[in-house]
């Protein structure tokens, strides 16, 4: 467990801390606890419901309630704060809340020691419910106290709870002085607003909202004195509030989430900021795959679209990126769809200019965790969310002292793997950051995850972050750049190895543990030999042997060569070789050699979706030029 | 069902109302400024009380001349807390217990818990109007019921073999002496009492508690010493006219305690306002503020106050029309779900899909002119595309009933400014 400040549990830190780390919400917390300690005695309490969605602040609003209570003399004799589980699983029934009132009391305070065993001794009456409330009323009212029960998801005991037993809550708490109750949930409850249920307008809520501006400010301001870094967070507000600004729009304004992306920043230590959200997002896996699970087919494709846009889009975008197009499905149909989500509070709607509207999922961190879990690696969707955050907090000056301090942490040896991982895939996507110190900043992320003996993600910073450049290359129409390399590499190896093969074959082969780029010398060298059957043969060891290790760059220059050597049949079969990694790894090629196969590959070429067809395009030309120069037939 | 007029006289004065009118029931207000707490949810208590002098008076007055009482009203007008006034300000010959019977699904209960709630001796001495005589009375029956008074109390007197609660709660009326007191029984949410009823044992059980229901109200023997009135959010007649029972009910007097008139209003928006505040709004803001609440029952007149009041001290925001925007706007916050509740709704209320059409138009015309009168529903029920003059009375019950519309002197508008806003 974490004991650095502003850990995401607020059940897990100490009193002092979060009280300590109590910097927003202050309003609304000094008006509850004046209401407690002036509420009268001897009528019913005014009750209390908290709502916001998960890490706004509800869980520790209560906490703060309850030390307060506590700590308060005069009030603490007389108001008994009785905090439950943020799940109650054993509590189905109302009695089972008294039964569990008395027993939370009964740890407070010996006056109520024998409370639930009392209770029990009625437990085969018919009537057992109002025996339980009458035992735990009377022992209330004889101690001159009233329990002040504080309870996350109250949503889900009114669920559980049968009709009558809200009405019969319903009833008490309206009659009762004894009793007052503060719940909280992170959802609207039908309970509340529907006209016919118990509990339609009971409670006075108090709607826990994104942060303000200020607010943001303050949280920020205690973040960086924690970190030390107090003037620099005074100098961001001062002089670059719009960042700010952009940190409450990318976090939509939730405080966990915006600590939790403070940390994972200003934590340069070691990264265990990254293990806790690690931590975070396990904790949430089941809940959140449960919401995923419980939707329908063609909600799931909506929400997968929303997620990995990040930002609000339209009902268009989302039939567009989530390509239900092809089922027949339209807009409208897909408005319809997303209005149900709305409904069910999982989608937020986001009223643009001219009544558009636009569609984002609601819990932000249900969005952070859909990209963890499922985001694509080749194209930064995984961090995503992170790369925004970077872009709104760190000018192009900053990001380099951030990129500086990786590497630096990186060597010495004791960075998480998981930040480097993440903290690289998101710097490596980051558009303020220039291409060589990409490229440096990869390279060492993949030597200081291999020596970490994490091969898996060694390989997809430098597949992904190659891949993901080789790709933007491609669909700007630079692959040629990327073919250009390998001319030089040609260039290179005819003028150095090609004079003394003889011996450059001797040593490669000698050597224990070739490495891939030299095989793709290899290709090269027998491409510039016009030997054929050398370059399959390498081609095909490569492909084969060493594909884990392979970067993408590689795999595209030993396809182009291919190509080039009008080698498709061989190139056909490598794409269709079970559990090969071509397809995977070099889709535009395979578009392109259906250019040059239709027969082979009919109506593949015309299937080209849009995002790769500028990168398709290029292949082809660049290959039909170099047939072009070398006189072979295209 | 009978009709009474409001009491006319109000007093600002107690002796003047003694003195001066002879009637037994005049109210005064009291002019003292108090500092009230508003309190949502809960019924109003006490200094939370928002006095309501024609509402009181008309119960009184109705109680006075030997009648029982229906009190009819939407969720959240008030009717709990005119109750509890009844309680908390006792008149000198009637003492009132209040008694909520939402949860219970048993006669038995219901006459048990009844009577328990009458000889509860805190509020015998809170009352502090009986003579020691009948106060001896009531203690006297206290002891009489054995067994520990947890949960529902065992009724057997002493010396007897079980009896049913609702013979001993006759008995005790037959034999109790009042001494020209009334022992009003107050039932809060007595329809869904008959609904529970029906879950467990059925409509028969329902109607043959109905017919002992009003045995309690006419039995000669104690029909001068005890008063019974019921209030429901969800209608009595609907739940009883289902049951084909109505003429079980029909001695009740019905009262429509009704939504603050503007001046009233105007008054409680802004003595809550000063109470958070210090200051209150000018009379423009007061209007603009009630025109956007529109149905001016204290909730919703709480809830603007509540929100407003933040904003005058954590955002030093004047008391002023923009203020009043936003502070509305928060309290419409999420709204958007109401909505989409709401609407979906209608398939479940309206089966037919041409009800369900002329329901819907009748709430966008609601939305649209604000308030809309019977008779433009009806012309709207009679268009050739409907047809459905005939079945407009059951139609709008249905929307009243479900929390879409109130009524108020035969005009139509949303119960909700959060729906109305929302409604599209």
């Amino acid at each position: 467990m974490s004991t650095r400040p502003f850990v995401y549990n607020p059940d897990q830190k100490s009193r002092e801390q979060l009280i300590a780390e109590f910097v927003i919400r202050r309003e609304v917390f000094e008006e509850l606890f004046t209401e407690f300690r002036e509420a009268a005695r001897d009528i019913p309490p005014q009750h209390f419901l908290l709502a916001g969605q998960r890490g706004m602040g509800k869980t520790t609003l209560l906490l703060r309630l309850k030390y307060a209570v506590e700590d308060d003399a005069k009030l603490r004799k007389y108001l008994l704060p009785v905090r439950f589980r943020e799940e109650q699983y054993n509590i189905g029934r109302l009695e089972r809340l008294w039964e569990e009132t008395a027993q939370l009391l009964a740890i407070q305070s010996t006056a109520y020691e024998d409370l639930y065993e009392t209770m029990l001794i009625h437990e085969a009456e018919a009537d057992y419910e109002r025996i339980c409330f009458d035992l735990l009323e009377a022992r209330l009212k004889k101690k001159k106290q009233r329990a002040l029960l504080m309870i996350d998801n109250i949503g889900d005991l009114f669920d559980k709870f049968p009709e009558i037993q809200n009405h019969r809550l319903r009833q008490l708490l309206m009659s009762s002085p004894y009793i007052q109750l503060i719940g909280a949930s992170s959802r609207v409850l039908e309970h509340t607003f529907r006209y016919d249920k118990p509990f339609f307008e009971f409670f006075r809520e108090i709607k826990l909202s994104p942060l303000s501006e200020e607010a943001c400010h303050t949280l920020l301001r205690a973040l960086g004195e924690s970190y030390g870094e107090t003037e620099k967070i005074e100098y961001i507000i001062r002089t670059h509030p719009g960042r700010i600004d952009a940190l409450r729009q990318i976090t939509g304004g939730v405080p966990r989430t915006m600590v939790l992306l403070y940390q994972i920043f200003a934590d340069n230590e070691n990264g265990t900021a990254f293990e806790d959200l690690q931590l975070l997002l396990d904790s949430v896996n089941a809940l959140y795959k449960h919401r995923m699970d419980e939707l329908k087919p063609q909600q799931q494709q909506l929400m997968d679209a929303l997620a990995r846009a990040w930002d609000a889009i339209t009902a268009a975008e989302v039939l567009r990126l989530s390509k239900l197009y092809r089922e027949g499905v339209q807009s409208n149909q897909v408005s319809a769809q997303l209005k149900q989500l709305a409904d069910n509070q999982i989608v937020e709607v986001v009223e643009g200019p001219g009544r558009s509207k636009s569609y984002r999922i609601r819990e932000r961190f249900f969005n952070v965790w859909y990209l963890m879990r499922y985001g694509k690696k080749q194209n930064y969707e995984q961090v995503q969310w992170l790369i925004k955050f970077f872009e709104a907090w760190y000018n192009t000056k900053n990001i380099k002292t951030v990129l500086e301090k990786q590497r630096e942490t990186m060597r010495s040896g004791t960075y998480s793997y998981q930040a480097a991982y993440l903290r690289t895939m998101a710097l490596l996507g980051n558009g303020q950051v220039a291409e060589d110190d990409k490229n440096v900043l990869k390279e060492e992320t993949v030597e200081y995850l291999l020596k970490k003996g994490k091969r898996e993600l060694a390989r997809d910073i430098g597949a992904i972050g190659k891949k993901a450049d080789t790709y933007a290359r491609l669909t700007e129409g630079r692959y040629s750049q990327g073919y250009a390399k390998g001319e030089d590499k040609l260039t290179y190896l005819r003028e150095s190895v090609l004079k003394d093969l003889e011996n450059y074959f001797k040593e490669a082969t000698a050597a224990q543990n070739p490495t891939n780029e030299l095989h793709a010398d290899f290709i090269f060298i027998a491409f510039a030999q016009e030997d054929t059957k050398q370059v399959i043969y390498w081609a095909e060891k490569l492909l084969s042997e060493h594909a884990d290790h392979f970067s993408s760059d590689h795999i595209l220059i030993v396809c182009m060569v291919l190509l080039r050597a009008n080698q498709y049949n061989f190139l056909l079969e490598q794409f269709h070789a079970p559990n090969g990694i071509l397809l995977q790894r070099a889709k535009p090629v395979y578009y392109a050699l259906a250019y040059f196969m239709p027969d082979e590959l009919p109506g593949v070429y015309q299937k080209t979706s849009p995002e790769i067809a500028e990168a398709v395009e290029d292949i082809i030309r660049t290959v039909k030029e170099a047939q072009a120069r070398e006189g072979k037939p295209e | 069902m009978k009709k009474r007029q409001s009491l006319q006289f109000v007093f600002s004065n107690k002796k003047n109302a003694k003195n001066i009118c002879n009637k037994k029931n005049a109210m005064y207000i009291c002019n003292k400024t108090i500092a009230m707490k508003g309190v949502v949810g809960a019924p109003a208590r006490k200094e939370q009380f928002y006095p309501r002098p024609d509402l009181r008076a008309a119960i009184l007055e109705s109680i006075a001349a030997g009648e029982h009482i229906l009190l009819t009203a939407p969720r959240r007008v008030g009717k709990t807390s005119v109750l509890f006034d009844l309680v908390d300000n006792p008149d000198d010959n009637i003492y009132a217990v209040y008694l909520n019977t939402e949860a219970i699904n048993d006669p038995e209960v219901f006459y048990k818990d009844i009577l328990a709630a009458i000889i509860n001796t805190d509020l015998v001495e809170r009352f502090g109007k009986f003579s020691h005589n009948v106060k001896s009375f009531i203690t006297d029956w206290a002891k009489k019921i054995s067994s520990v008074q947890l949960g529902t109390v065992e009724m057997r007197l002493e010396g007897h073999t079980a009896t049913s609660s609702f013979n001993s709660l006759v008995k005790f009326l037959t034999d109790i002496k009042t001494e020209g007191k009334i022992i009003l029984v107050m039932l809060d949410e007595f329809p869904f009492t008959l609904e529970h009823i029906a879950e467990k044992y059925g409509d028969e059980a329902v109607l043959y508690f109905l017919n002992q229901n009003r045995v309690l109200r006419q039995t000669p023997q104690f029909s001068d010493k005890v008063r019974f009135v019921y209030t429901g959010s969800i209608g009595l007649y609907s739940v009883v006219k289902r049951l084909n029972g109505t003429d079980r009910v029909n001695d009740l007097n019905e009262i429509r305690p009704r939504p603050l008139k503007k001046e009233e209003a105007a008054e409680l928006f802004n003595r809550l306002l000063r109470a958070k505040t210090g200051q209150a709004a000018n009379e423009e803001t007061t209007s603009y503020v009630l025109s956007k609440i529109s149905w001016l029952i204290p909730f919703y007149i709480q809830l603007m106050v509540k929100e407003m009041a933040s904003m005058v001290r954590h955002e030093d925001c004047p008391i002023d029309l923009p203020t009043a925007d936003i502070a509305f706007e928060r309290v419409v916050a999420n709204g958007d779900i109401y909505f989409q509740h709401y609407k979906s709704r209608l398939n479940k209320s309206f089966r037919n899909e041409q009800e369900r059409a002329l329901a819907l138009e009748l709430l966008s015309a609601v939305k649209k002119k604000e308030r809309l009168v019977k008779n433009e529903a009806y012309n709207m029920a009679a268009h050739t595309k409907y047809k459905l003059t005939e079945r407009l009375d059951e139609i709008i019950e249905v929307l009243k009933h479900d929390g879409y519309l109130a009524e108020e002197s035969n005009t139509y508008f949303f119960y909700s400014p959060i729906l109305k806003y929302w409604w599209k």
